[in-house]
Parts: structure tokens; C-alpha cells; sequence
């Protein structure tokens, strides 16, 4: 009996070291694929995404899910944490790029944000930071996604304006989250 | 093992270390109250003064051991509650406090935002509070001074 008991201890203190969620580390490649800026009815103008291209970050994320199996969040290379869903990749919850029923699961994260101003003409301003991915079906250390960051403000405001910037990301998981653990492995 | 102390043990780490996931709230964030302090009183900024409210996704975490609330894209560790407490019935609550001292000066600025809410299956319920105070001698200028706001944070589950 009291084997067990020690069994049950260890086993109770491994299993709630990280409060029974891991934390999991993606070494991630950033591309900017479009930024554009709508400003009124009919200005469009978009930066040329071979000049967008050009420039590669490389960076880690991190991704911590809940053992519901359903409910994550990513925290980015800026210190962001975004919470979210997983869920199967095969269109009956989500169709869009990053998650286009192509197999495998679904990262879905977003924050947002709206305002309404109603000592200014009802002036709406509002955000939107979002990651819809996918964990690939064969090789589920690979992600790959599509990462989006838009903000602007409505006619109310005066010129309605929208900024949109994209990003396309590529993503591995790593065997160290921490980088300082990797480094002094070496 | 006996099969029933291998299930025993099951239940407990299952117990112990579960997280509930994720619940998102969309809240309508509204200023209640904006003061300056200085160092003849409190001067209090006239509602319709105020910044708009805002809607927002907040999402809270209940796992065995802790609360966590992401708000935004900022991240709040609760303070624990007591053994028998249940967390979407009890008002939970933490602090982020700074303290910045110049040492030349003597100046010293106290920062200190709290949060406190009740979150449970329908409904968020919240008070987010910031008091930002500079004191300290003559060099500092006239003190205490600084500012005072205070948010209310009210909503309703939603989605991601």
C-alpha cells in the first residue's frame, strides 16, 4: 500500500508540475505576403508582396493547450497570447485559408477589439489579430498558417480607413521549449 | 497494481490536473471613473469625458490549481482561492504592482492595477482598476501626484 501511495505522489507531482498543461515551443518562419490600406470607398493600396517577400523573420512561438482537447493559446514572438480553439480540419467548423478542409487540425486564435465613440458621431474604431493554421495531418510537428492584423475606423470617424497586414507562417515544433535549456544543453 | 487503485490513481492526476479549457466572454469595457491626484485632492473627469467603451474578447482559464485571465493580449494569474471556494461563484482577484525609485531624487512612483471578477458559465462580471501615484521631496514637484481610473468589465460567453 504504501507503494502505491509513493506511486500515487510521484505520479500526482509529474503530471501537475505545468498545472497539467505543456507548453510546447515552434520555431516559426514569418513571411509578410500583404499589406494594404483602404482608405474611403475606393483607395486600395497595397505594398508589392515580391518586395514583401524579400524579408523572412525567424522567431518562436509557443503553444500551450488545455486538456480539454479543444481550447490553446499561442503566445508570439511579441509576447502576444492569443487564446483559441483546435478542432479537425475538415470544413464543418471552418473554410478558410490556413484551415481549408485539407486534413489535419485546426489552430484557430483571434483577439478583437470595438469601439464606439458616441460623444464623436458614433466614430467606430476596431482591431482584429488573428492565426488560423493547421497542424499537419502526416507530420503533426508541422504547422502552417496564416497570420492577420487588422485594424481601422469607420465612415463615423471621418475617412474610413483600414490597415491589413499578412503574414504566411511555417512552423516546427521544437524538443526544448526554452531556448536558454537548449543553449546550455549544448 | 489492483485494478481498482490503477483507476483510483487515474482519477485523482485526472482530477488534480485537468484543465477546464478556455471560456471566451465578450465584455463591453466602460470607464466608471477617471481622477487626477494631486496634491491639494482627487479631481474626478466628468463622464461624458470618458473614453468609449470598447468590446473585447476575454477568456478565462480554470485549471486545477489556478485561474488565469487573458485579457486581450494581456495575461493575469490569479490569486489562489481557498480549498472549498468555487471558482465560478467567488469573486477572484490579483495585483500588478511596479515601484520605480530615482535614486537621485528620491522620487518614487507607485503603479498598482488589480482585477476582480466573477466568471461562471453565462456571464463575466469585472472591476479593473488602475492608480498611478508620484511621491516624494520638493524636487519631485508638488505631490502626491498622479492618476486614478477604474473600468468595469461586464459580458457574456462567446466564442474565440
Amino acid at each position: 500500500m504504501l507503494r502505491i501511495a509513493l506511486l500515487g505522489t510521484a505520479l500526482f507531482t509529474v503530471g501537475c508540475d505545468a498545472g497539467g498543461v505543456d507548453l510546447e515551443g515552434w520555431d516559426v518562419t514569418i513571411t509578410q505576403v500583404s499589406r494594404c490600406t483602404l482608405t474611403g470607398q475606393f483607395s486600395r493600396n497595397c505594398d508589392d508582396p515580391a518586395v514583401l517577400g524579400q524579408t523572412r523573420l525567424s522567431a518562436r512561438w509557443y503553444i500551450e493547450r488545455a486538456d480539454d482537447g479543444v481550447s490553446a493559446t499561442v503566445t508570439t514572438h511579441e509576447g502576444r497570447t492569443i487564446p483559441g480553439v483546435i478542432f479537425e480540419n475538415d470544413g464543418s467548423i471552418l473554410n478558410a485559408e490556413g484551415c481549408a478542409a485539407d486534413g489535419g487540425r485546426c489552430l484557430f486564435v483571434r483577439r478583437r477589439f470595438e469601439s464606439v465613440d458616441a460623444n464623436a458621431n458614433n466614430c467606430t474604431t476596431f482591431g482584429e489579430l488573428m492565426f488560423i493554421g493547421t497542424f499537419s495531418s502526416d507530420d503533426p510537428a508541422s504547422l502552417r498558417g496564416r497570420f492577420s492584423d487588422v485594424a481601422g475606423n469607420t465612415e463615423e470617424c471621418g475617412t474610413p480607413t483600414i490597415n491589413e497586414v499578412a503574414f504566411a507562417v511555417e512552423g516546427r515544433r521544437v524538443e526544448q521549449p526554452a531556448r536558454s535549456l537548449e543553449e546550455a544543453a549544448r | 497494481m489492483k485494478r481498482e487503485t490503477a483507476i483510483l490513481l487515474t482519477g485523482l492526476l485526472s482530477s488534480a490536473c485537468s484543465s477546464d479549457g478556455l471560456v471566451f466572454y465578450e465584455v463591453v469595457r466602460s470607464r466608471v471613473a477617471e481622477c487626477l491626484i494631486r496634491s491639494n485632492g482627487e479631481f474626478c473627469v466628468e463622464p461624458d469625458q470618458f473614453d468609449p467603451p470598447s468590446v473585447e474578447v476575454w477568456t478565462v482559464e480554470t485549471r486545477a490549481d489556478r485561474t488565469i485571465l487573458y485579457a486581450n493580449e494581456e495575461v493575469w494569474i490569479l490569486d489562489t482561492l481557498p480549498d472549498d471556494a468555487e471558482p465560478t461563484s467567488t469573486p477572484q482577484s490579483t495585483e500588478k504592482i511596479s515601484v520605480v525609485l530615482n535614486g537621485e531624487t528620491g522620487c518614487r512612483t507607485d503603479a498598482v492595477r488589480a482585477i476582480e471578477f466573477i466568471a461562471d458559465r453565462d456571464a463575466f462580471d469585472g472591476t479593473l482598476t488602475s492608480r498611478t501615484v508620484t511621491t516624494g521631496p520638493a524636487a519631485c514637484g508638488s505631490t502626491p501626484v498622479g492618476d486614478r481610473r477604474v473600468d468595469s468589465v461586464i459580458g457574456s460567453v462567446s466564442g474565440p
